[in-house]
């Protein structure tokens, strides 16, 4: 038995499992259903069973595809929704590239622990076990603060210490700066997007620019929240005061 | 401070000199709705004497609104916020330590601020608060009322502490002593020769009386001296009593403070563990409290004013006292020139015998 993909007849499972990432949507549908699932079963009826219990679970098609991927060829190179990568610092490059902004197939990357999955089905985790602590670390970070996670992993695997801002690179924060103080119409929108941006925080820990880093988001933070709070008690108040309802009205 | 601060902050700290953006954000900071709620609560504020109350007071007061960086006007900002906030008496008001007259907006201790499960309500909210656990709840009471206790107890040891001092005066305080026994002295000596005046016989003054001569000294040694030690006399009994007044339950105070101090530590006590089980009863029947906050104050309870203590010295500074002390010492003055000048001119006329 064979499988037909895109007029191509794959014999092996091996094969197909590298061209699944071209189009998660078609192989989504297609590992659900019974054709794909039955040349999988006939080849190796024990990985059939193994993707049959992926299925359940409520996966976007991209993570369900790649996992799925995987366990017919553990040993591919990184390759998810029309991304491949021959390294990971290829990949910790393309993810910066889309900076601000995040690639939202590459988000998955950290949201679903795939990069450490891969580490570990291709056995690279086993030479490489530092590395390995650190990007489950990040993934870990990513239950928190996924965006913030997805930068951080980007600038662990590229080992790059300066900032990407729309396609431009820079030095660093001085450089950025002055070109955004002299190119950005709307400054307002830019310094708050920037005081709470995942990219600025994730550069702070891989750059040399994290003492001031630091502070700059320990005086916006504090900054901000004392602004909220004394806006929250001030509304409170009112409220209580229109409403002349004492607290808990018994 | 708004988004384009935020950019000029990032560009500060990574080495741009952003001084040039400061200009407006002084004035901005005058005129915030933060810093004249933060003025209007300072004024009320001062009126307490809990821990948090002063703290607030004196951040306020060592403010200074000059940045002279992007940096420095972030803190400034975030510092009255900050205060802003804590300045409310929703925050500063203790319990055990408000003032028996207090008629201000908060009635009852539920209105009062407490931490509960990292967050900060007020204790009505915890109080009715389904999500919070009982034992949660009366650990946070137990907390913030420990903290209570601890200020209530410095509030006192500050009155021991002012007690002592007003015992052990300094030299530039027995000075004030001498001048209070001078003016006593010469209030005593003033009416004394006034009434020898009139008694002693001296005919050639004596003839003035019934015939007041504007040439002669002696018709205004008759007419005028007395008028003014009268008014003098007036004044001065008055203020004394004004005095006497202001220093009654200060005195009072600082004789029972002398020896009963261990009885008002202990009294404190009790009456912080009686508000933790009147607190805890609420908790327990998911009550909220109303109208019940001079209930537990001990500022001023049947033993003693401590705040008469803490604010005597305040009350000195007052415009009444000042006026009444400046009053006092302008007839003083007058008294004792007009004492001078009547002496001296009975004295002459009595050694040589004829009215000047």
């Amino acid at each position: 038995m064979t499988y037909l993909y895109r007029k191509k007849e794959y014999d092996s499972l091996f094969e197909l499992a590298k061209v699944m990432f071209l189009d998660s949507e078609y192989f989504s549908k297609e590992l659900r259903k019974g054709t794909l699932l039955d040349f999988i079963a006939e080849k190796d009826p024990d990985k059939a069973e193994k993707v049959k219990k992926l299925s359940p679970l409520s996966y976007p098609d991209d993570v369900f595809v790649f996992l799925a991927s995987y366990v017919l060829n553990p040993y591919m190179s990184f390759r998810i929704g029309k991304h491949v990568f021959s390294t990971y610092k290829e990949m910790g490059e393309s993810m910066l590239s889309y900076a601000p902004n995040m690639n939202n197939v590459l988000l998955h990357i950290v949201s679903y622990q795939l990069l450490s999955h891969h580490m570990i089905s291709t056995l690279y985790a086993k030479e490489h076990p530092k590395m390995l602590k650190e990007v489950m670390r990040i993934e870990k970070e990513a239950e928190r603060n996924r965006e913030k996670a997805y930068f951080s992993l980007a600038y662990f695997l590229s080992g790059k210490k300066t900032i990407i801002y729309k396609g431009v690179e820079y030095k660093d924060i001085y450089n950025l700066t002055h070109y955004l103080m002299q190119q950005e119409p709307n400054l307002d929108a830019l310094g708050t997007y920037l005081s709470t941006s995942p990219l600025i925080e994730a550069y702070k820990d891989y750059s040399s620019a994290k003492q001031e880093l630091d502070v700059y988001f320990h005086v916006v933070e504090s900054y901000d929240r004392d602004r909220r709070n004394l806006d929250d008690f001030l509304k409170r108040k009112k409220e209580r005061e229109r409403n002349y309802i004492p607290y808990g009205n018994p | 401070m708004d988004g384009k601060m935020k950019f000029y902050l990032l560009a500060e700290l990574s080495g741009w000199n952003c001084q040039a953006y400061l200009k407006d954000e002084r004035k901005k900071v005058q005129e915030s709705e933060s810093l004249s709620i933060l003025k209007d609560n300072v004024r009320k504020a001062k009126g307490h004497l809990s821990g948090k109350a002063r703290e607030v007071v004196r951040s306020y007061e060592n403010l200074r609104i000059d940045p002279k960086t992007i940096y420095q006007a972030f803190l400034i900002e975030n510092s009255i916020d900050y205060l802003a906030l804590h300045s409310f008496p929703e925050y500063y008001i203790n319990p055990l330590a408000i003032d028996p007259d207090y008629e201000g907006e908060i009635t009852s201790i539920g209105d009062l601020v407490f931490e509960c499960a990292g967050e900060e309500k007020p204790l009505n909210d915890i109080i009715l608060d389904e999500n919070i656990g009982d034992r949660e709840k009366k650990e946070a009471v137990s907390r913030q009322l420990d903290y209570y206790l601890l200020d209530m107890e410095q509030i006192v040891s500050r009155s021991i502490a002012r007690v002592k001092k007003e015992a052990f005066r300094p030299k530039s305080d027995m000075v004030s002593a001498i001048t209070r026994f001078l003016e006593v002295l010469f209030f005593v000596l003033a009416n004394f020769f006034l009434f020898v005046i009139y008694i002693v016989p001296f005919e050639a003054f004596h003839s003035f009386l019934g015939q007041p001569d504007p040439k002669y000294l002696m018709t205004y040694v008759l007419y005028v001296y007395p008028v003014v030690i009268y008014v003098f006399d007036i004044v001065f009994v008055l203020f004394q009593s004004y005095r006497a007044r202001l220093r009654e339950s200060f005195d009072y105070a600082r004789r029972f403070l002398a020896k009963n101090a261990d009885t008002i530590y202990e009294t404190i006590r009790e009456t912080r563990d009686d508000l933790y089980d009147y607190i805890c009863g609420a908790i327990n029947n998911r009550m909220a409290l109303l109208g019940d906050i001079k209930d537990f104050s001990r500022l001023k309870d049947a033993y003693i004013d401590l705040r008469s203590v803490l604010l005597f010295d305040n009350l000195k500074k007052k415009r009444t006292y000042l006026l009444s002390k400046g009053l006092l010492l302008m007839m003083t003055t007058i008294a004792v020139i007009a004492f001078a000048f009547s002496f001296i001119v009975y004295l002459l006329g009595a050694i040589f015998g004829v009215a000047l």
